[in-house]
């Protein structure tokens, strides 16, 4: 192996600097920057290479922030509108106002129509509908022709409802209060179990026999007001056995209850009389001294 | 020979150790760049995406957009003036079209003198790309780290997007100052046209703002900012883009400011009390980033002609307090009007100057009423009392013993005793003495309830003098409960939104109408009346002398040491309060004189409001309830008339009072007191 020694000529020294290894070195070098200078190579290769990371990079800097601002605005009325929609595909769907009543949350609301709104309004018993907009009211308000749409607002308590005209003015409110809407509509249910059982009928449980003949010894138009809907109870299987008075009026109202055996199960049925009807019927079942209350 | 291989030597040295630096320097810058590149912010793709956040709008009742919040509008670069384009290359970076990120032999020039010049501030570095990286995603603290971050984003946006899109997404975004962000809000603030549209001269001082807004803002600093504009001109000639006659031209031209849009605020107070209550409702990423439609209860029209009525009157105020021009302070003044039949808030005025105080006086303002308390005082005494308006008491001195407090003796405004007086003049005439023996009868807790039930929402104290309207109030109370008594009783709760809409049109809000009878018709009729005779022969019959000729009702109102003059009034379709007084306790007094009333100035800037506002209504009068009927009483026994004049016709026609009476009610009937 030859040591480095010094040139001892100026010839050799030319030599040596113009060797092929310092060219190549000092052209690369000079390549690199003009073409660096020339076509920004380093730029372009710096920015393939975050280009091709871009996607594992965190969503920061001030344009993201707007960008999340947006995002959660966005969030905030996607869920107000989804919201809605359900609450009026709740309320279109409703075959109640308890139904109607419980499907509204509050701070929500929808709009329903007046069809639907009718077919609600009939579907309740009349001293309820009655308590809730009389009915004549109710016809005014559809036949007026002022009335654009029907308003549901949730409440705490279950429901405000808005007759509203294109204005948006209310020109009637309704308040429906959920718990009521859904004792009125059990009210009219069936009860399976005896009248001895529901302590709302206790002392004005009667025989059914004594109870029809004090009934029948009534007049005709009376009777109607007491009976008001028949077809249920012919409806209804099995042997009429008693039958009850409820023992409060509401909006002029009384509930009257009807028990039927039927292999050996007994069922309460509901109606709904005229309170004046119920006590003239009442008074023909005190006046006889064999149609006493059964004790229980 | 010696001095030759020494020099070779050192030759040799430096070359090699060039090369080992560089290579230590990329190596380096490599590895920097490895590990930043974890750390650096994701480009949003396509770029044009990070200016698209979608705008809040505010509309009038009457259609017209009031404002719009938190979005831009990115405009295509066909749409904005090449001369701005132009502008903003030759000030920012001429090498805009050669570079790919950055300028290096700025750079290079840039870091020497930073490692040379400790302290000395790197000017004139950064290419468009790197001011867009930093605008995109960096703050504005000076770091080195920062700006190799920000050196990196530019490669990678110049990598990703062309140089139109860099460009499109600059000119876009760039901030302005004054609120403007992105030259076509640029160009309509400071110009009130199209970034289209934008001539040598402007596109040229708006191109030298973004340097330094504040400083060439120039709605404070208008010569700076046309100094910074020759030398946006100077090098838009040097670049070859406008001619040296072109430049002169420009230079020439003083470019005219659009004055309506002078900085980022909403220049109403009606919308920020809007602004406000939206984001209490919904949060700031809703009202200022969801993109919403708001229809608000505001009608352009009344909140122009409420502008002007209250900037006429301040003047004639300032004129009769002989207030010279720039002296402060100057009174200030504040107008509600109010839609009775719903509550829609139709103009709200909080001060003479919005861009000098934007405190809302109108909503923020708590100042005592006076006399303008007295209609819910009369209103519970007829009540109360079964009393009306022909019902008599005697106007005299009077001193009431108060528990544990010094005997309270209001007297009257005009120091005058009337003796035997009808109620109804009694507040035609604002009558203390008779208010003080109303409120000793029926109690002050009984006034405070009708007030509240107005709408009156205020701590009340509960004393004698609240009678007298001594409990503070804002204006915006004040029309809300006298809208109470225009509309027959019926409350509406005040609004400002009728609406709120998503970007797509799904309604969010709506706002229903609903009333609730909070008094009764009749009596309130009654109060009306009295009030009506108030501006047709009282305190306010100053808007009947200028000419205001519709059926009205309304009550003046003006405190003791006349620091507040007000006047709140009513027709049957819309109900306004004006207040005026000063900031700061201070009287309304024309030098030498006594006070200035509530009739004197504030029912005129009322009256002047109303015929504006009410120009395209026809006439209607106040709806007679039917219970009511009308008798004709004289006017200081309260009897009938004809009672008076024993049965024949009165002989002094002008005296007599029409009183509406309600069905269990006769004239000559009530005690006196």
């Amino acid at each position: 192996m030859n040591l480095w020694y010094e040139p001892t000529k100026p010839s050799e020294w030319l030599r040596r600097i113009f060797s092929f290894s310092n060219l190549f070195i000092f052209l690369m070098a000079a390549t690199l920057i003009i073409s660096e200078l020339r076509f920004d190579w380093c730029e372009l290769m710096v920015g393939r290479y975050l280009s091709s990371l871009n996607d594992l990079r965190p969503e920061t800097g001030a344009v993201w922030k707007a960008g999340e601002q947006s995002s959660r605005a966005h969030t905030f009325l996607k869920n107000i509108i989804e919201e809605r929609k359900n609450a009026a595909r709740y309320a279109q769907e409703s075959t109640s106002f308890a139904e109607l009543a419980s499907g509204i949350l509050p701070g929500q609301w929808a709009n329903i129509d007046k069809e639907h709104f009718k077919r609600l309004y009939l579907a309740i018993p009349p001293a309820a509908a009655a308590e809730m907009i009389q009915p004549v009211e109710l016809i005014w308000l559809f036949s007026s022709g002022s009335i654009t749409r029907i308003f549901c607002e949730g409440k705490p308590y279950g429901l405000e409802i808005f007759f509203l005209n294109s204005e948006n003015r209310a020109f009637h409110q309704i308040t429906l209060n959920r718990a009521k809407m859904e004792k009125i509509e059990k009210s009219d249910s069936i009860f399976k179990g005896s009248l001895e059982d529901i302590s709302e009928f206790n002392g004005r449980i009667y025989e059914a026999e004594d109870f029809f003949k004090a009934l029948l010894k009534l007049p005709q138009d009376i009777v109607a007001d007491l009976i008001t809907n028949p077809q249920k109870l012919l409806n209804q299987k099995g042997v009429l056995i008693k039958a009850g008075i409820w023992n409060e009026a509401v909006s002029g109202y009384i509930k009257l209850g009807f028990e039927f055996k039927d292999n050996g199960n007994s069922v309460v049925l509901f109606i709904r009389a005229r309170e004046w009807a119920v006590w003239r019927l009442t008074s023909n079942l005190t006046d006889s001294s064999n149609q006493k209350p059964i004790k229980n | 020979m010696q001095f030759l291989t020494i020099l070779i030597r050192f030759s040799r040295f430096i070359f090699y150790s060039a090369i080992l630096l560089c290579s230590i320097v990329l190596l380096s810058i490599s590895t920097l760049i490895f590990f930043a590149a974890k750390d650096l912010p994701k480009l949003p793709a396509p770029l044009s995406r990070i200016i698209e956040t979608p705008k809040t709008e505010i509309y009038a009742a009457t259609g017209e957009r009031l404002i719009t919040l938190g979005g831009r509008e990115p405009v295509p670069l066909s749409r904005i003036s090449p001369h701005f384009i132009n502008a903003v290359l030759a000030v920012e970076d001429h090498m805009f079209w050669e570079h790919r990120g950055i300028n290096k032999l700025r750079t290079l020039k840039a870091l020497y003198v930073t490692l040379t010049n400790r302290g000395k501030r790197i000017e004139g570095a950064s290419t468009i790309t790197q001011q867009l990286a930093k605008n995109l995603f960096f703050s504005f603290e000076r770091t080195y780290l920062r700006k190799f971050k920000e050196m990196l984003i530019a490669f990678q946006i110049e990598y990703s997007s062309t140089k139109e899109e860099i460009l499109h997404a600059y000119l876009n975004q760039i901030a302005f100052g004054a609120g403007a962000q992105g030259v076509e809000k640029a160009a309509q603030v400071f110009f009130g046209k199209s970034a289209a549209d934008l001539t040598i001269a402007e596109a040229s001082l708006l191109a030298g703002l973004p340097k330094s807004p504040t400083n060439y803002n120039p709605y404070r600093h208008y010569d700076r900012a046309l100094k910074r504009r020759e030398v946006v001109i100077a090098r838009m000639q040097d670049a070859g883009y406008i001619t040296p006659k072109e430049a002169q031209e420009a230079l020439k031209i003083e470019p005219k400011l659009h004055l309506e849009h002078a900085d980022a605020r909403t220049g109403s107070y009606f919308l920020d009390a809007l602004i406000n209550e939206l984001v209490e409702q919904y949060g700031n990423d809703v009202v200022f980033h969801g993109g919403i439609k708001v229809t608000a209860t505001v009608d352009s029209n009344l909140q122009y002609a409420a502008d002007q009525a209250l900037k006429n009157g301040l003047a004639r105020l300032d004129t009769l307090m002989q207030i010279p021009i720039d002296a402060e302070p100057r009174p200030q003044g504040a107008i509600v009007a109010i839609d009775p039949a719903s509550g829609a808030i139709k103009a709200m005025i909080g001060g003479r100057d919005y861009y000098n105080s934007e405190y809302n006086r109108a909503m923020s303002s708590r100042r005592q009423p006076g006399s303008g308390f007295k209609p819910f005082l009369y209103y519970t005494a007829f009540e109360k009392l079964n009393f009306n308006g022909a019902s008599v008491m005697v106007d005299s001195p009077i001193s009431i013993d108060v528990v544990g407090s010094p005997k309270w003796e209001p007297r009257n405004f005009d120091n005058s005793y009337r003796g035997q007086i009808i109620l109804k003049n009694a507040l035609t005439d604002s009558v203390n003495t008779i208010a003080a023996r109303l409120v000793e009868k029926i109690g002050p807790r009984a006034i405070i309830d009708t007030a509240k039930l107005c709408g009156i929402k205020s701590r009340l104290d509960d004393v004698l003098s609240v009678a007298l309207g001594t409990s503070e109030v804002t204006p915006f109370e004040m029309a809300s409960a006298y809208s109470t008594f225009a509309s027959g009783g019926v409350r509406h709760e005040p609004f400002m939104i009728w609406r709120v809409e998503d970007a797509f049109g799904r309604i969010i809000y709506e706002h229903l109408v609903r009333g609730r009878k909070v008094l009764d018709p009749e009596i309130t009729y009654q109060v009306v009346d009295m009030m009506k005779s108030v501006i047709d022969n009282g305190s306010g019959r100053s808007i009947r002398e200028i000419g205001f000729t519709r059926p009205a009702a309304g009550k003046t109102g003006t405190t003791d040491s006349y620091n507040d003059a007000w006047f709140t009034g009513f027709t049957p379709t819309l109900c306004t309060a004006i207040w005026t007084g000063f900031d700061r306790i201070k009287k309304l007094k024309i030098p030498n004189q006594p006070g200035i009333t509530g009739g004197k100035i504030a029912a005129t800037i009322w009256a002047e409001f109303m015929a504006e506002a009410m120009k395209n209504e026809p006439i209607r009068d106040f709806p007679i309830p039917d219970g009511i009927r009308f008798e004709k009483a004289d006017p200081i026994s309260g009897c009938s008339v004809a009672a008076v004049s024993g049965g024949g016709e009165s002989k002094d026609v002008s005296r007599v009072v029409n009183i509406p009476l309600r069905k269990n009610q006769k004239l000559c009937s009530s005690p006196k007191y």
